[in-house]
């Protein structure tokens, strides 16, 4: 049962708005990846904020009500009924749900709970406080993420600022490790308005930041600890910080013409820049929750990338990431579509299962539905995408997820502008200091899966957005899926 | 053939001429209607003067006036304006008693001819209809509304070539359109979505496909909205930009969305599956500004700003069961946890303060404006609270005159935005004597709150009970460890008043019962407050008992939101 698109179910009635299919064996995603509604039970509303799996088979997901549900069957739906229990209910909007031995870890507004049904009647009973040390104002953009368990224990949070500008309660605007025994470490500053946190394969925490004050477009962060993200209306909490977080950095220009964040890398130590700036509009509006492919090829051919929801797009994007002279860097492509309300919780099992689920409430999303929860499974069809777009010292190295015809491979296949944002206290920022480099294609691997791309000049710190035209399969002829990456270039490797 | 075409001009002169005297006519007759205007908006329109202000504003600079919005000047005419400042020392009166259709035809005439920029002719039968538009409208206009008006009036056409297909059915989403046989199909001449093609349908349930080109006058970052009652889809270049499916009230659905200059292809959808209906969309941004797709120009809410919601009442699963909930509520921290118990008794209890903040009666909690839009907080349902303590429970005196201190704030300087003076904020701080712990849930699901202060483990928990008929709530601290010499507990801090019987009255509709230690009344600045002295391993018990049976089990007059 897939979703019934009104896209193309209008090509139909407007054929003014839509350009007649090539043909009818162009693929499409549903050809790879099949995307099935489960349905809540009658007169739930599943806003989900987060979704875990459980060791005995069932899938939680937190929502944005406050309720905690287990669902049976979530991966042999519709052949098996799925069950609904509810767990829990009325905790404060929960952005967070980690399982570790035996509780059920929950991050909500005020705090990290971990909970535990003790008598057996399928709710849980305990509610304990594992950690409360950062502030609420009780102002509703004081929004709460959570990760999953790191290998040292700890659960990374990441707190939004008050009204998404101010920082008027502690540590609004970071990142904050809580440990299992109850432990908090303020890790990273500069956090304006998070959407999710979780881990790359590597096990390095990153998380994804909304487009506004101090950030021209969205992104994907790089949550290093110590790390300073960019947005310095938090810095006023390094007082409390007893320097586990390092030394208050210096401020950016509160100039109304702003800088730009390669710039004042230079100028502030803790910057760290986006790892992958997600372009605004492009691939998404807001970038949600975070999850690392290790499922080892049970979901296809992304082993160790990262899939990031985008909650006003409904859909998932793929994110590649590699690390140059230090730093973390890669490409984002666009991946799944499609879904029916706006993608908060993203999650993957280790054999392959992709769970998702969210909500439109008090901000709107492409799939019109309150909420959704969905099971995304891969059909064992390898799709021709860009597999890895990885930076050279001369341009970009592409490698494919199926071998190209290498008759297709030329430069005129390929077209390439660079961008930036400018980095200001204002809201956002217009694509700035455009540059259309050129292009040259200077070998393609003897498999037809990989091909360097020559790009003059490469630009430190821009987004460099590439759209494929012309490159074809060797077998079938097939066009790329998705014929558009875009590489946030902040370091050229030596 | 001739004589008919003879006849036919000498048809076309007789009627031009008797226009012109007519108009002449109508002239006239505004001047005569226009003399009660005059009076403060002056002969020459530009407003009486009086000392250094004038009486009325001047009709040259009115927007209506310039504007040709007949339709607008008559609701204004008709409704007068209400006054909300003192800018000019007149008030302008609704005159739809004072003036006929006709009368305002011809007054408008005059002055747009007269103080605008073109003459607008409105006919009598036009006024006709427009009292009718603005029957609704009961009292004088803001200004507020007023201007948004005359911006939704002057906004750019950008919308062509729109033309809709109606379906019959009854879904609970969207259905696939394309698979579906239109009952009707038509253009929509004047480029504004509209229902009305589907009043034959009434309430059995139709979909409604809208599909038109608009122009975008420059690239930039637009919101793209649709408001449905039930659901829409808002589709540009065969892409949907923003859903707002499913069976819903009145909602709308907002995204921005960057357009290119130049035309896009649109459709909305829209179904409604057989109560009320509603649809509206628009496009908002540029130097355009707020451009309506649809012939409603409105999100449907009489007033947005004070958008309410029927109220959610939180009910427990079983009926002997506690809710425990967590979200912001009024006159108590961000942390605060409300307790709904059986038998209509509630309490909000502070894991900021580790303290009971209050109690109340009657329903429990209205969670709606909590699960509607953003969510800014619940609201406690019921009335009749008692605020019993406030501020953390325990501190070691070395004297009963050794103040009790409010411990949980700091301020710190705010450096916002460095080119702003820093200003200092005031934000909540954990004390360090105390943490909270969580709670655990009993059978029925009440809660037994637990904390840690100093060295000691402190639990603190609530049960319901009746006493002689009215409701109280029994409290149990119990401490486990070794209690500090000096520690007290500080139980009621208002309207205290000690009683013979044992009890004290807490404010005039609450009376409390200590057990397991002595209360201390003192007197503090302000007024009286009633502590005891903590000793190990000896639980304090609270009863707060309301002086009279609850009147109204319903809900009553909630407390005044934030």
């Amino acid at each position: 049962m897939t979703k019934p698109s009104y896209l193309f179910a209008l090509t139909a009635i407007a054929v003014l708005s839509f350009p007649a299919p090539a043909s009818c064996e162009e693929p499409k995603q549903s050809d790879y990846y099949s995307i099935t509604q489960i349905p809540a039970p009658e007169g739930a509303v599943v806003e989900g904020g987060d979704i875990d799996l459980l060791p005995n088979g069932k899938v939680a997901v937190c929502t944005r009500r406050g309720q905690i549900w287990t669902i049976a069957n979530a991966y042999t739906y519709p052949d098996e009924e799925a069950k609904w229990t509810l767990f829990a209910e009325y905790l404060h909007e929960p952005l967070g749900l980690a399982w570790k031995d035996g509780w059920l870890y929950v991050v909500q507004r005020p705090e990290v709970t971990r909970m535990k049904d003790e008598d057996g009647d399928g709710r849980a009973d305990v509610f304990e406080t594992v950690s409360d040390d950062w502030g609420i104002s009780g102002n509703y953009h004081e929004y709460t993420f959570g990760s999953r368990f790191d290998k040292d224990g700890n659960l990374w949070t990441t707190l939004c600022l008050t009204g998404s500008f101010t920082a008027e309660a502690l540590y609004r605007g970071w990142v904050l490790r809580i440990n299992e025994d109850g432990t908090m470490t303020p890790t990273a500053s500069g956090v304006r308005s998070p959407g999710g946190i979780g881990f790359n394969a590597q096990g390095d925490a990153f998380y994804t930041e909304n487009q506004g004050a101090w950030n021209g477009s969205s992104s994907l962060k790089w949550a290093k600890p110590g790390s300073f993200q960019g947005n310095p209306n938090g810095n006023i909490w390094f007082d409390y910080a007893n320097g586990a977080a390092g030394k208050r950095p210096v401020d950016p220009p509160f100039t109304t013409e702003g800088s730009r964040t390669d710039t004042e890398r230079g100028n502030i130590e803790q910057l760290t820049p986006p790892a992958v700036i997600l372009p605004h509009q492009k691939v998404g509006n807001s970038p949600t929750g975070i999850e690392a492919d290790l499922s080892e090829g049970k979901f296809g051919p992304f082993e160790g990338q990262l899939f990031v929801g985008d909650q006003t797009h409904s859909k998932i994007n793929r994110v590649f990431l590699e690390k140059v002279n230090g730093m973390y860097q890669g490409a984002v492509f666009e991946f799944l579509e499609g879904f029916e309300s706006g993608n908060i919780a993203v999650r993957l099992s280790e054999d392959g299962v992709l769970f998702t689920s969210g909500s439109n409430r008090g901000w709107g999303a492409r799939g019109g539905k309150v909420f959704h929860f969905e099971r995304v499974n891969w059909t064992g069809k390898v799709p021709f995408e860009i597999h890895e777009m990885r930076a050279t010292p001369t341009g970009f190295e592409l490698t494919f997820t199926r071998p190209v015809d290498k008759s297709t491979a030329v430069a005129e296949s390929f077209k390439m502008e660079a961008y930036t944002y400018i980095y200001q206290k204002a809201y956002g920022s217009p694509e700035v200091d455009q540059i259309s480099p050129k292009l040259a294609v200077t070998s393609v691997s003897e498999d037809g899966l990989s091909l360097q791309l020559q790009v003059d000049p490469l630009t430190r710190g821009h987004v460099h957005e590439l759209h494929v035209g012309g490159l074809k399969t060797s077998d079938g002829g097939h066009t790329l899926l998705h014929p558009e990456a875009y590489y946030t270039l902040n370091e050229i490797p030596k | 053939m001739k004589r008919q075409l003879i006849l036919i001009l000498l048809f076309f002169l007789i009627t031009s001429l008797s226009v012109e005297a007519q108009q002449d006519k109508i002239m006239e007759l505004g001047l005569a209607s226009y003399q009660s205007c005059a009076a403060c908006h002056g002969p020459d329109g530009k407003g009486v003067k009086a000392g250094d202000l004038l009486m009325a504003p001047s009709l040259h600079d009115s927007a209506f006036v310039k504007g040709g919005h007949s339709d607008l000047l008559t609701g204004v005419i008709l409704k007068g304006i209400h006054k909300e400042d003192n800018k000019y020392i007149q008030i302008m009166l609704a005159l739809e008693e004072a003036l006929n259709n006709e009368q305002i035809a011809s007054v408008i005439a005059y002055v747009t001819s007269e103080f605008g920029e073109k003459r607008q002719s409105p006919t009598a039968n036009d006024v006709a209809k427009w009292r009718k538009q603005f029957a609704r409208q009961t009292g004088p206009w803001r200004r507020e509304d007023l201007q948004e008006m005359v911006e939704i009036a002057n906004a750019p056409k950008i919308v062509s070539d729109l033309s809709y297909s109606l379906y019959q059915g009854k879904w609970e989403e969207l259905p696939e359109f394309a698979t579906l046989e239109p009952v009707k199909t038509g253009k929509l001449k004047d480029g504004f979505i509209t229902l009305s093609p589907a009043k034959s349908i009434g309430k059995k349930g139709f979909g409604m496909v809208f599909e038109g080109t608009m122009t975008i006058p420059e690239s930039g970052e637009y919101a793209v909205a649709v408001v449905s009652d039930d659901g829409s889809a808002f589709n540009i270049d065969g892409e949907t930009i923003v859903g707002n499916d499913g069976t819903h009230e009145i909602t709308t659905q907002r995204i921005k969305h960057a357009l290119d200059k130049g035309m896009h292809t649109f459709q909305i959808l829209y179904f409604d599956n057989g109560a009320a209906q509603f649809l509206s969309a628009y496009i908002d941004g540029g130097t355009m500004g707020k451009v309506w797709l649809s012939e409603v120009k409105s999100e449907g809410k009489k007033n947005k700003k004070n958008a309410t919601y029927p109220p959610i009442f939180l009910t427990a699963q079983n009926p002997n069961e506690a809710i425990v909930h967590r979200a912001f509520v009024p006159d108590a921290n961000p942390r605060a946890i409300g307790v709904g118990y059986p038998g209509k008794v509630n309490l909000i209890w502070d894991a900021d303060t580790l303290n009971l903040a209050y109690v109340y009666r009657g329903e429990f909690m209205d969670t709606a404006p909590h699960w509607n839009r953003r969510g800014s907080g619940s609201m406690p349902a019921g009335a009749e609270k008692v605020i019993t303590a406030q501020g953390m429970p325990f501190q070691i005196l070395e004297s009963l005159e050794e103040p009790w201190v409010p411990f949980s704030e700091a301020t710190i300087a705010y450096e916002r935005d460095t080119s702003d003076p820093k200003e200092d904020i005031t934000f909540n701080i954990k004390h360090p004597d105390y943490q909270f712990q969580g709670y655990r849930l009993d059978k029925n699901r009440f809660p037994t709150f637990s904390y840690q202060y100093r060295s000691l483990t402190v639990t603190d928990r609530f049960d319901p009970q009746t006493i002689n008929g009215v409701k109280a709530i029994v409290r149990s601290i119990k401490t486990s460890g070794t209690v500090d010499e000096n520690t007290y507990f500080r139980i009621a801090s208002t309207g205290i008043q000690e009683k013979k019987d044992g009890w004290i009255d807490i404010g005039s509709e609450m009376a409390i019962r200590i057990e397991g230690a002595d209360p201390v009344t003192r007197q503090v600045e302000g007024g009286k407050e009633t502590l005891v002295l903590l000793e190990t391993d000896t639980p304090v018990i609270i009863t707060y008992r309301w002086n009279t049976p609850l009147q109204n089990a319903a809900v009553a007059a909630p407390p005044t939101a934030k």
